[in-house]
């Protein structure tokens, strides 16, 4: 076969059985469909350490197992150079478990942001502020539950929502909130990090 | 009169909610949701974490401006254990808060490269929150606050 072979390599793929097959970590397109189903379902490794459950692999290694079988057909590679395999044995997950873990970061939460309000308030002396604010407005001395401490709190609740993006379940925007966008980042640091860092024998796959 | 307190509502809403978007951008922009839902994979609830944020810093802040709860909420035991518990949720949280906000700025990369710290960079880290938990102790017993 001379025809084209693309590959695609997403950065981090995770797979539950113990050997990876080349559609567990990329996707590939050639104008022959037969020469697609048979790379798909290339072995390209298995995970046979128990203690290491973590590779990096190189792209050419994939190149070098598709040569393997079809050596005249052109390979190109349209993704990642380098990339992970993690092997996440199949475990069920304990639904209570999660729970109680989200609800405890829900907790953590809770107090840690009242704590920054409050730290926030106290720190700019903000009754103090509002009574001045209120004299200078209304020329009446403030007896400390005006208006002004009812829209702050209210004000406050707004911002974050705004901020948000979201109300609960609602969305206000379709794009995604803050911290969507910040865990995809945390994501991406990390398998670079793992990419650029990680350049030990047993756990880098890559010809030569 | 009533104008003069409608004046002083909006004014309200627009302090309260430039300042919470602002501080809350900072307690976003340190990555703090990101770290525990990582630890606990706990990925898919996110927005979950953002809502209790919301209602945390709402709450608080009308327990602060308006002095709702009053010091006998709970009988004698229980006062003290919701204390302690109280001191432990934000004692975490501030720790996580001051050690992503020091990671921000690349302290400990930067200390690495000058200092050419190859290994035990563990213990380092280790140091550094030792430190944080000896300092916070002298600070109170001490009463250095007042």
């Amino acid at each position: 076969m001379k025809d084209n072979i693309y590959i695609n390599v997403n950065q981090t793929a995770k797979v539950h059985t113990e050997n990876v097959y080349l559609k567990d970590v990329a996707t590939v397109t050639c104008t022959d469909k037969n020469a697609v189903n048979r790379l798909l379902s290339m072995k390209i490794m298995t995970f046979a350490a128990k203690s290491q459950n973590r590779y990096i692999f190189s792209t050419l290694k994939i190149i070098e197992h598709i040569n393997e079988i079809y050596p005249d057909a052109p390979v190109n590679s349209i993704g990642e150079n380098q990339f992970i395999i993690e092997y996440e044995p199949p475990k069920k997950k304990i639904i209570i478990w999660e729970y109680a873990k989200v609800t405890f970061i829900c907790i953590l939460l809770f107090f840690g942001a009242g704590f920054t309000i409050m730290s926030f308030n106290n720190e700019i002396c903000i009754q103090q502020l509002f009574l001045y604010i209120y004299h200078w407005i209304t020329g009446e001395t403030s007896g400390g539950f005006t208006l002004l401490e009812i829209g702050y709190s209210i004000g406050i609740f707004l911002g974050i929502t705004i901020f948000y993006n979201h109300l609960g379940k609602k969305k206000i925007s379709n794009d995604p909130t803050p911290a969507e966008i910040e865990i995809r980042k945390y994501e991406t640091d990390i398998s670079k990090t793992l990419i650029d860092g990680i350049k030990r024998k047993d756990s880098h796959i890559d010809v030569n | 009169m009533l104008i003069k307190n409608m004046v002083c509502l909006v004014l309200g809403i627009i302090f309260g909610s430039s300042i919470s978007s602002g501080l809350f951008a900072l307690i976003n922009s340190i990555k703090i949701i990101p770290r525990y839902a990582d630890k606990t994979h706990t990925k898919q609830y996110v927005t979950l974490y953002e809502t209790a944020i919301l209602v945390g810093a709402t709450f608080w802040n009308i327990v602060f401006l308006f002095d709702i709860l009053s010091s006998k909420l709970y009988p004698y035991p229980l006062n003290h254990i919701f204390l302690g518990i109280t001191g432990i949720l934000i004692g975490i949280f501030v720790g996580s808060l001051a050690v992503s906000l020091a990671e921000r700025l690349s302290v400990s990369a930067i200390i690495s490269r000058r200092f050419k710290i190859h290994h035990g960079f563990n213990f380092t880290l280790l140091a550094i929150s030792l430190g944080y938990l000896v300092g916070n102790l002298m600070y109170f017993f001490y009463g250095w606050s007042s």
